[in-house]
């Protein structure tokens, strides 16, 4: 009886939480967050697990929930999913519970394990539900910015005690900052070229706390956990680390992974977007592993011609026959030797993918409605999440924003009405119709260079030097007053739906120091989180990408196989094993960095004897909806058959019975 | 009556195949990975008021890490001295880097109080020394058989061959002696036949001589039936590529992990000299070669700057003379590029001073007379390729007693049948033989007293006090280091790695202060902010002047307070002067 109450009482303090989520008005806090997936695990028993991650330095326990058939599970391909890596998107964290509620609900989905970590940075998430709001990455590390003799001693102050720490700007003889005569709430940079004079300085509201004339140098906390990862870590800043996961969440996370080669792809719901815009290329690297010129000194040594390329197999090959027998040179040794360094720019094969699925992607947002006319995401930075599973780990990484500010678009009447996204989808004959006018206006409004004329524009797209697309990706690229154009939709968008909430208009305040300042400027996490009220729908719109993409993953299977009579016994087998789906095993980063864990061919019967080829052979990579040929020499008594089985952590396994007897 | 006999070959059965640890330690063997913990502990227990043993971490293997630290309390706390950090054994293979940091601990506590040199670097630094970094290695190399190259890496499993199998494919020492050495088979169409100058050696068939030998690589069979030999052998995570600066992934620096750090002893150790912000001087002892390398270990990171040179220049070309044939050189030009190491990491995250000492021996391996014996064996005679294994074979027969160097013995094969196995044993070629160790552990110690001799000693003096108008008194102070390392790097300067040093006034009110620049011109930098707390760097051999103008008051408390050089106070009588 007594254990019935029980039981009972549980239950409604499960259904009170539950209803919490549901009604809730906020975003979940960490804590809620990780009581969210506690009790999907308690009533998903068999398909929801928690594995306790990490303990940040501000004592949160991280955690990680894993998703799937506990009954395949082990044999299962695997999706990692990292939601929040900065802990400054409320709205990504909140995500993940609604990616779990929607893995749970088709149980197809569970022929994936999905491990999902709501957030790498709980420490910093806490900010957001703090009294005064503030967007502070940094988890709760100690920290001497300043490098005086306190720490943490001088972060910024709500002075006027409204709940967020904005602006504030003090009329100041050297000032750089001016009024922005299209919005009087803005400051832009004045130019002196043009005869301008700035009457402002701005500085981030708060008193000089230290007393070193410095304001807000040395605010609370240390590490940004989303830029604490190995890829172009930036090591000396006051927000990487001591070294690349030298903070427990990212030391815990990166081991959690590497422990689980069944991962096939990772997902993150933040603040970049590689389902829309693909990791960046363009950066300096003279690293072209196909293109090795050796330098004088080491000709001799590779017994190769100066100034000719080489690729490293080339230069296996020159060396190996002055190596001793037993020794094996390997790629990395090459690359070692030679310094050639770390790859900085995706690959080209892996490029071409992740455009076409950048493009069904647009198409499918498209479809649903989805305003692409936004600003666009943030770029992945470096020593993020997002690079290093692309680089260090080398599997598919793609990444969320689901909320960026709707574009600033100008009410002036002489607007060319042409975003960059309406170009992109232009035909050129329609382009060339908007006549000179039209077409100057759009070159103005996107600052390209003073060189481009409109006649000579027009002239290129008929001449199909250039298209629209590609005009389109060249304006993009022109330097923008970014500041400006961001907060210009900031403002706009906070009027037109925030009812001006999501900035303060300037507001006098008598500074202690500073004497007569005025406080004002964008609200906290209005660039990045939207209202709660508007999360769902727009997670609901964006994210059941994932599972468009997720089944794009390598598949492994036997296409099929041909057994050949030699005599006596003696049969040759040829094997062929596809890869059945469109994504690549592994990706192109990932053939050069190694770290997948190879798919296995096992050939098995008993008195099995192999002439060539052995038992177990590894495929190391099967191209998109691409298959390879595997051929053995074998003897066994006719009549036999020979169990083949594939085996692949993270593309599935298949089996398949040889039967002893000539293919027909 | 058996039980009770069976009861006391248990109670002894512990101390069977461990020599009895006594303090002084001896240095012409080579300690086992309990031997050396032993070691640590006993010196613990003979000197307990000057040292400390500390367990830094443990290893993959969940062996033990241990440090011994020494520090005289009476002359301070540890971490209010410069702190002089010493390892060995990084590589699992390069055991008397052991033998070093461990005769380093010897030699400064059973010298204490007899020699005043070291008697003065015990009062003045902190010593932490961890003998053994790659515990699980040394343990293997000295109680499995290996090859005088293998068990270097961490035990951290890699798949070396890519077959989905974890070091399934390692040596076998077939015949049981503890070595792994190399196995040869008769065969008239392989590539070596005997050296005829020296029948335990080969040499390479020329263009129309007849074969002899087919060398078929070491000890070991194919486990995992994939064609190949020993190609998927414990690790290979080397121990050394592995730290968090400059770390770049596996497809770069072979050896380098997964993740930086992925050696739970190394991160131990990390954290460790985190938590001892005042080493200053970094020593790793490896083998082999004779070298004392400083950074950069690798060119895209730079030269150092020069100031910091200098003090490399000084504590490496002295190591040259005291270890006669070592070189000092720089990691990546003199030797080869590498990433993610040791040394590197202690110089640009801790803002440490680091070398890497590659212990060797080679040279005074010989069997000859007179001034021959002075010959570098460096380049081999063309004419001859085995010139210096021939008389590395004279060394090992008449000063080894032929102990150095297995005779070609005949063995059965599983797989390839009637072979022979022979050639050098792992106690060879990279590490010295028991009888030379005593002179190779005591100079390269040595190294370290030097670099600890030079270890910042700052003092805090009054250049005078001047009373002013309007009740100020003028106070000029000088901090002044002795010794030739600075009291912090100028790379910790430049990258801002810690707090500068601190130089603090109190017991009065503070209206102007700053460094002197010129004191004869009367020229001073004064502070705008805070005037009472000055922030420096004193360089090696230099000084630093400052000054403050201060309002009447008695006298006034000068504090310094350095993270590596330590504390200094100074209380100034402002009405006496």
């Amino acid at each position: 009886m007594y254990s019935e109450k029980l039981k009972i009482l549980c239950l409604s303090a499960i259904l009170l939480v539950c209803l919490n989520m549901l009604t809730a008005q906020n975003y979940p806090t960490p804590d809620e967050l990780k009581t969210s997936f506690e009790n999907l695990a308690k009533s998903n028993q068999g398909k929801v697990k928690i594995h306790p991650l990490a303990v940040s330095p501000g004592g949160n326990q991280l955690i990680v929930a894993e998703l799937g058939n506990e009954k395949t599970g082990l044999k299962n391909p695997a999706i990692f999913v990292l939601a929040d890596p900065e802990g400054t998107n409320p709205m990504a964290a909140y995500a993940s519970t609604i990616l779990a509620r929607m893995i749970l609900k088709d149980e197809k989905n569970l022929n994936f394990t999905w491990y999902i970590l709501p957030t790498l940075n709980p420490d910093a998430l806490k900010n957001y539900f703090s009294k005064v709001l503030w967007k502070n990455p940094r988890n709760a590390t100690v920290f001497n910015d300043d490098q005086d003799e306190v720490a943490d001693e001088d972060g910024p102050d709500d002075l006027n005690h409204d709940g967020f720490i904005t602006q504030m700007r003090v009329k100041d003889p050297l000032g750089t900052m001016m009024i922005d005569e299209t919005d009087k709430r803005l400051l832009r940079r004045a130019d002196p070229a043009k005869g301008e004079k700035g009457i402002y300085t701005v500085y981030t509201e708060g008193i000089d706390n230290d007393n070193d004339g410095t304001y807000n140098e040395d605010p609370p906390g240390g590490v940004n956990t989303g830029v604490n990862f190995p890829h172009l870590f930036k090591p000396f800043t006051t927000t990487a680390g001591l070294w690349p996961g030298s903070t427990p969440e990212v030391y815990a996370l990166m081991k959690f992974i590497f422990q689980r080669p069944e991962i096939a792809a990772s997902f993150v719901m933040g603040n970049t977007n590689f389902c829309l815009v693909p990791p960046e290329g363009g950066r300096k690297s003279t690293v072209d592993y196909n293109k090795i010129v050796i330098p004088d000194n080491m000709l001799e040594s590779f017994n190769a011609e100066k100034g000719k390329t080489y690729t490293i197999t080339e230069l296996i090959e020159l060396l190996q026959p002055y190596i001793e027998d037993d020794f094996e040179i390997t790629p990395a040794m090459i690359i070692n030797v030679l310094g050639l360094g770390e790859i900085i720019n995706p690959l080209s094969e892996d490029v071409t993918w992740y455009k076409e699925l950048s493009d069904q992607y647009k198409v499918y947002l498209k479809k649903s409605g989805f305003d692409l006319e936004r600003l666009g995401p943030e770029k992945a930075k470096d020593g993020s999440f997002e690079l290093w599973s692309y680089y260090h780990l080398g599997v598919p990484a793609f990444s969320f924003n689901f909320f960026t500010l709707p574009a600033y678009k100008a009410e002036k009447k002489d607007s060319s009405g042409i975003s960059t996204a309406k170009l992109e989808a232009m035909k050129g004959e329609d382009f060339t119709a908007l006549g000179e006018d039209v077409i100057l206006k759009i070159l103005k409004e996107n600052n390209a260079a003073e060189k481009y004329k409109p006649l000579e524009v027009i002239e290129m797209v008929k001449s199909g030097k250039t298209t629209p697309k590609q005009l389109s990706a060249m304006l993009k690229a022109m330097p923008k007053p970014k500041s400006d154009s961001t907060l210009k939709a900031l403002i706009s968008f906070s009027d037109k739906n925030l009812k001006g909430k999501g900035y303060i208009d300037w507001q006098p305040y008598k500074h202690p120091v500073l004497g007569d300042v005025e406080i004002g400027g964008a609200v906290p996490f209005t660039l990045n989180v939207p209202p709660f009220a508007w999360a769902d729908s727009l997670i609901n719109l964006q994210l059941p990408w994932i599972f468009t993409l997720v089944d794009k993953l390598p598949q492994v299977k036997f296409a099929k196989y041909e057994v050949k009579d030699l005599g006596k016994d003696v049969w040759q087998i040829e094997i062929w094993v596809e890869n059945t789906k469109y994504l690549p095993f592994p990706t192109a980063m990932g053939q050069q960095n190694r770290n997948a864990a190879p798919c296995i061919l096992t050939l098995e019967a008993d008195s099995l004897e192999f002439l060539s080829g052995y038992k177990r052979t590894p495929v190391r990579a099967l191209g998109g909806l691409k298959a390879t040929k595997l051929t053995f020499i074998v003897r066994l008594t006719r009549g036999k058959a020979i169990k083949a089985s594939l085996e692949s952590k993270s593309m599935g396994n298949d089996s398949l019975e040889i039967k002893l007897q000539p293919s027909k | 009556m058996k039980t009770l006999i069976l009861h006391i070959n248990l109670i002894l059965l512990p101390l069977i195949g461990a020599a009895q640890i006594t303090v002084p330690l001896r240095f012409d063997r080579y300690n086992t990975y309990q031997e050396v913990v032993e070691s640590v502990k006993a010196l613990n227990k003979a000197y307990p008021s000057l040292t400390k043993a500390v367990l830094v971490g443990k290893s993959e293997e969940g062996r033990e890490i241990w440090a011994l630290e020494i520090n005289n309390p009476v002359t301070g706390e540890a971490k209010d001295k410069p702190g002089v950090y010493a390892d060995g054994n990084i590589h699992g293979n390069e055991i008397q880097g052991g033998e070093v940091v461990l005769y380093l601990a010897d030699y400064l506590l059973k010298n204490y109080g007899k020699i005043p040199n070291i008697t003065k670097i015990v009062d003045r630094n902190a010593f932490y020394l961890i003998p053994v970094v790659n515990v699980d290695g040394r343990f293997h190399f000295m109680a499995d058989g290996h090859t005088m190259n293998s068990s270097r890496s961490l035990r951290i499993p890699v798949d070396d061959d890519k077959d989905g199998l974890f070091d399934e494919d390692g040596y076998e020492d077939l015949d049981g002696d503890g070595n792994i050495c190399r196995m040869r088979i008769k065969d008239p169409n392989g590539k070596y036949r005997t050296d005829p100058r020296e029948p335990r050696l080969m040499v390479r068939v020329k263009e129309g001589e007849k074969g002899e030998w087919t060398i078929l690589s070491y000890e070991g069979i194919d486990n995992d039936q994939d064609g190949k030999l020993n190609e998927d052998a414990e690790g290979y995570v080397d121990a050394n590529r592995n730290w968090g600066f400059d770390w770049h992934p596996n497809y770069v620096e072979p050896g380098s992990g997964r993740f930086p750090f992925e050696g739970v002893g190394l991160r131990d150790i990390a954290d460790y000299m985190k938590n001892r912000p005042n080493i200053i001087v970094v020593y790793a002892f490896h083998n082999f070669g004779g070298m004392y390398l400083r950074g950069p270990s690798n060119k895209d990171l730079g030269e150092l700057i020069k100031e910091d040179i200098a003090v490399y220049d000084l504590l490496g070309k002295n190591a040259e003379k005291i270890v006669p044939g070592y070189k000092y050189l720089v990691s990546y030009k003199d030797l080869y590029p590498t990433t993610g190491d040791f040394t590197e990491f202690t110089h640009q995250v801790f803002g440490a001073y680091g070398f890497v000492a590659e212990l060797y021996m080679r040279d005074q391996e010989t069997y000859v007379k007179g001034s021959e014996a002075e010959r570098k064996p460096s380049d081999p005679d063309p004419d001859n390729p085995n010139s210096r294994e021939i008389e590395r074979l004279k060394f090992n027969d008449n000063l080894a007693n032929g102990t150095l160097f297995k005779n070609w013995t005949p063995f059965k094969h599983p797989v390839y049948g009637d072979i022979e196995i022979g050639g050098w044993i792992k106690y060879s070629t990279r590490m010295p033989h028991t009888f030379m160790l005593p002179d190779l552990v005591h100079r390269n110690a040595e190294a370290v007293i030097y670099a600890a001799s030079q270890t910042p000693e700052i003092t805090l003096e009054l250049i005078g006090t001047k009373k002013l108008e309007g009740n100020l008194y003028q106070v000029d102070v000088r901090l002044k280091n002795t010794r030739a390392i600075p009291s912090m790097s100028y790379h910790a300067v430049k990258q801002k790695l810690y707090t500068k040093d601190i130089l603090k006034l109190s017991g009065a009110k503070v209206v102007a202060g700053g460094e002197i620049t010129d004191r004869y011109n009367n020229k001073v930098r004064y502070k705008k902010y805070k005037p009472e707390i000055q922030f420096l760097q004193v360089p090696g051999y230099g000084i630093s002047e400052f000054r403050f103008l201060v309002e009447d008051a008695s006298s006034v408390n000068l504090s310094y307070e350095s993270v590596k050089a330590g504390k200094r106070t100074l209380t100034i009588n402002l009405k006496k002067t």
